[in-house]
């Protein structure tokens, strides 16, 4: 055995062990270790968008170019729950108004709650957001996608389909909320110290952990629940699912709550780290979670996860080098090489 | 009379502003209505094509004027001796757009279209966001956020300002029927019927022993390169650029929705297409209320791209039947989706 | 074996690709406790045959019945969910485990419609192949080619089924393994299911099964039993490769 066969026979989980140590300790050398901290808080919120995708990669097998949108979406759809002021200010149009959101409305208007800028109503919002996203991701199967497949589209054509929903999602919001920029109700609270030279904002680590649980919980689901399982069947092989018995339709729909779910979330905890939103924030998201999708290995959802990390690492380290305005191409670029010499990924995914 | 003016006024920037969407549907038609591959970074090329030619061709502002330094190679002055009354710096910074929208494409495409054609798309995006990024950023290159104006016009000496875009109008139509004859004449060749057998089965051209991916590469370039020229007559119609241009909102999906309607894998349509888009576009403006909402049009865009996917995905008024890719029904993949 | 009860009618039917027409009027039935195979040329339509028996094919015209509580019913136009309930079962020519998934999740999913007696299902399962039982926890990629096909034949047997219809059982294994697929075969045979399958492999499958159909370009040219087919000099010249 050669040194190279040594170095792939050692399991993955170490390999991620060594590494995530490794470039933790050069982080720390550099003086990074602030910045290293933040991505991986918010690189486990790209995954939850990152997840979504691979999933309906694995399993649909199309590019959800709208799961940015989706993510807006989330974002937006809690915002009249939360928000306390609604103004609503049409372009050329006279009548502005103004509403309370549901649950200030219900009592529930405190913000600023321990050391984190938001109220609970935003614990509150995060489910009810994916459920109705949900929904919302259902409808448009049932409308749009099945339609489609069932008419023997080819992959691309249902990806430019979901190109077309991104737009009107887009559209949607923009008419209803207007395009100005909005946030939650908040309050400003300091930086956490955690000693090391590291500084976060509590909200941030509060977000990363509901990532996290949410991360954990699609793992739970994939790997022990009968529709985790007919899910990674379906991925796995379709033409053999089917004469298995397993209802495909059924298991797209799984996929498709699951994949919602975790982009509502997403877009919520992205517009509270940010403190801000606007209808256009989805599209410009697709980059860098499209780049933890491909380094991570398409259809691998915990690829994805770890794609996802190491983005927003690769992202918020990079403002130290460069102009921050380059996140962006950072994610890209990273893209880009994995493209041209690993096209499978990190960890090995689908064709 | 002054009314009468007015009514031509409007109709010349009107054929100025459909007539520039117009060539970028052309681009557009070779990439997804010939070969079939799903550009959504259009922007990218509009971007790269319009500020390679205003680089070149705009004199270096003085400093006193703007806050933020260099551009602009100033080509009339240089290429003065070419000037046998002919525009030659016009054509020169198409010259060098075409090449910079070209050599953005076989990067990109060189490293995506061998791999699954959705990865190509999401390519394209990350071009378009990084263009920008870097226009709206690199202060030095393009004045940034600012933007850069003044952008000399097209033979702009001949013509008084108030007819320059009567002038300009004609000139994008005689270089639309410029494209179009290329395209179709590309299109009708054996090297265009290739492209139109990707499209239909990626894998059965491949076993005829076509290169698909060389193929799927110069159609990829062509395309980008007729979108820069779109970014070049853009440049020197309206003589304003700044990186909010670029939005991908007009910038590309726009242009989607002009191919969408007008009918991909019909060139004519795809002209026709872009003159209905942009006139719904702006004779929208003159509707009451919330009607007129530049927001609400784009929400009618995304609407109409996903209706017409379901329903007509050969176009709104798309001459020729389009046959799309389907799978065949031996296809085992299509079991998987069955009802 | 003709005083046992008739489990599968297959009569005239035709079928095919959308436009293409392949099986131009095929008949077959299968008994109780039969192997059944049917051999032919490439392109005779075997495959399709065995999916239009499972209706992932819909035949265009003929009847397709399978008994069900003792009666003979038509079943064409039923879904493959109920296909499973009333005991058919269908192994893919290739690709026929879940890769990613290990072995038991694959059996799992052979239970997908039922989920009562699963557990029972399992362990009868890894008493007739023990192997399974040994790397149970391994992913279905890490199996040999043999393995992959025991594993194949248990999830389809997971459910009980009368009947399991195999799509060339042995085709892209190696020669010696070829011999050891045919003895999982008679294995699950034993266990009182009916086989019908397709194999190039003609010989081998004929010698364990008992009785063959010949099929040519989606007809049936000739029935017997499978010693017969194998001594008739017509069919062997033909179809078994010569000698």
């Amino acid at each position: 055995m050669n040194f190279k066969d040594k170095i792939t026979n050692i399991p993955t989980i170490f390999k991620i062990i060594i590494g995530f140590a490794s470039s933790l300790t050069l982080s720390f050398i550099l003086g990074v270790q602030d910045l290293y901290v933040h991505g991986m808080l918010l690189g486990s919120i790209f995954a939850l968008g990152a997840i979504g995708i691979t999933l309906l990669y694995a399993i649909v097998n199309f590019a959800h170019v709208a799961h940015g949108d989706f993510m807006t979406l989330g974002a937006f759809i809690a915002f009249p729950l939360v928000a306390s002021v609604i103004n609503i200010e049409y372009v050329s149009y006279a009548n502005d108004f103004s509403f309370t959101g549901l649950f200030p409305l219900l009592g529930l208007d405190q913000v600023g709650i321990g050391p984190f800028t938001f109220g609970y109503s935003i614990i509150l919002a995060i489910p009810l957001t994916m459920a109705i996203l949900a929904l919302i991701a259902v409808s448009l199967e049932i409308l749009v996608y099945r339609k489609l497949r069932n008419r023997g589209s080819s992959d691309v054509m249902i990806a430019m389909a979901s190109f077309g929903v991104a737009i009107l999602l887009r559209g949607a919001l923009s008419t209803l909320f207007g395009t100005q920029i909005r946030s939650y109700d908040r309050v400003s609270k300091p930086f956490l110290e955690l000693g090391w030279g590291i500084d976060v904002p509590p909200d941030l680590l509060f977000l990363g952990l509901v990532a996290l649980i949410l991360c954990l919980l699609t793992h739970v689901v994939l790997q022990y629940t009968k529709t985790g399982k007919s899910m990674r069947a379906t991925s796995d092989n379709p033409d053999l699912a089917l004469v298995t018995g397993i209802n495909v339709n059924k298991v797209i729909i799984n996929t498709w709550i699951i994949a919602a779910g975790l982009a509502a979330c997403a877009g919520i905890l992205i517009a509270v780290g940010s403190a801000q939103m606007v209808p256009q924030m989805g599209w410009k998201l697709l980059i860098p979670i499209f780049a933890a999708v491909v380094l991570g290995g398409v259809g691998n959802a915990y690829g994805a996860f770890i794609g996802a990390v190491i983005i927003g690492v690769a992202m918020e380290v990079s403002t130290e080098y460069m102009n921050p305005a380059y996140k962006l191409g950072v994610a890209f670029t990273i893209m880009l090489l994995v493209l041209t010499f690993k096209p499978r990924g990190l960890f090995g995914g689908k064709d | 009379m002054d009314f009468i003016f007015s009514i031509f006024n409007y109709l010349s920037t009107y054929v100025v502003i459909a007539g520039i969407y117009a060539i970028f549907s052309l681009g557009l038609n070779i990439h997804w209505g010939y070969t079939g591959i799903f550009n959504i970074g259009i922007s990218a090329f509009f971007a790269l094509g319009a500020y390679t030619a205003a680089i070149l061709t705009s004199a270096t502002p003085s400093p006193k004027m703007f806050e933020d330094f260099v551009w602009g190679g100033n080509l009339p002055e240089t290429l003065g001796i070419f000037n046998l009354g002919i525009d030659m710096w016009y054509f020169v910074g198409m010259f060098g757009a075409v090449i910079v929208c070209g050599i953005a494409a076989t990067i990109i495409g060189w490293i995506t279209l061998k791999l699954r054609d959705d990865y190509f798309a999401i390519a394209t995006l990350g071009l378009a966001e990084t263009v920008r990024f870097i226009f709206l950023n690199e202060k030095w290159l393009a004045n940034g956020s600012r933007g850069m104006y003044r952008i000399p016009k097209f033979l702009g000496d001949w013509f008084p300002p108030a007819y320059y875009n009567y002038f300009y109008g004609l000139f994008i139509l005689a270089l639309i029927f410029v494209l179009y004859l290329i395209v179709q004449k590309a299109i009708n060749s054996p090297w265009g019927r290739v492209l139109k057998a990707i499209r239909e089965d990626e894998i059965a051209t491949s076993a005829s022993g076509k290169n698909v991916f060389m193929f799927k590469l110069q159609s990829f370039v062509l395309g980008a390169c007729i979108m820069g020229i779109g970014g070049v007559v853009y440049a020197h119609g309206i003589r304003y650029l700044d990186p909010l241009t670029f939005d991908p909102l007009m910038a590309t999906f726009i242009i989607w929705a002009m191919l969408m309607v007008g009918g991909s894998g019909n060139n004519k349509g795809a002209i026709i297409g872009a003159f209905i888009v942009w006139a719904i576009w702006t004779w929208t403006d003159f509707l009451p209320g919330f009607l007129s909402d530049p927001n609400l049009k784009f929400l009618m865009i995304g609407l109409l791209i996903t209706l017409v996917i379901i329903f007509k995905p050969e176009g709104i008024i798309g001459e020729k039947k389009v046959k799309l890719a389907s799978k065949s029904a031996d296809n085992t993949d299509n079991l998987s989706t069955k009802k | 074996m003709k005083n046992s009860k008739k489990i599968l009618n297959v009569d005239n039917v035709i079928s095919g690709y959308g436009e293409i027409q392949i099986l131009h009027g095929v008949s077959i039935e299968v008994y109780e406790k039969e192997i059944v195979t049917i051999i032919g040329p490439n392109g005779c339509g075997k495959s399709t045959l065995m999916k239009t028996i499972f209706g992932l094919l819909k035949p265009t015209s003929g009847a397709i019945e399978f008994i069900i509580d003792n009666k003979m019913t038509e079943i064409q136009s039923y879904d493959t969910e109920n296909l499973i309930k009333i005991g058919l079962s269908y192994v893919p020519q290739s690709d026929n485990v879940f890769p990613s998934l290990s072995i038991r999740e694959n059996l799992e999913m052979g239970s997908f419609i039922k989920e009562e007696g699963m557990e029972e299902s399992i362990n009868s399962m890894y008493e007739l192949f023990p192997v399974l039982h040994e790397k149970r926890n391994d992913p279905a990629s890490q199996l040999s080619g043999g393995q992959r096909q025991m594993l194949a034949f248990a999830r389809a047997m997971m459910l009980k089924p009368k009947l399991i219809i195999l799509d060339e059982p042995s085709a892209g294994l190696a020669p010696n393994l070829v011999a050891s697929v045919f003895d999982t075969i008679k294995k699950i045979h034993k266990s009182g299911v009916s086989i019908l399958m397709v194999e190039q492999n003609a010989k081998a499958a004929l010698e364990i099964s008992n009785r063959g159909y010949v099929l040519a370009t989606g007809e049936n040219k000739a029935t017997d039993t499978g010693k017969n087919l194998l001594k008739n000099k017509e069919i062997a010249s033909l179809y078994l490769g010569g000698k």
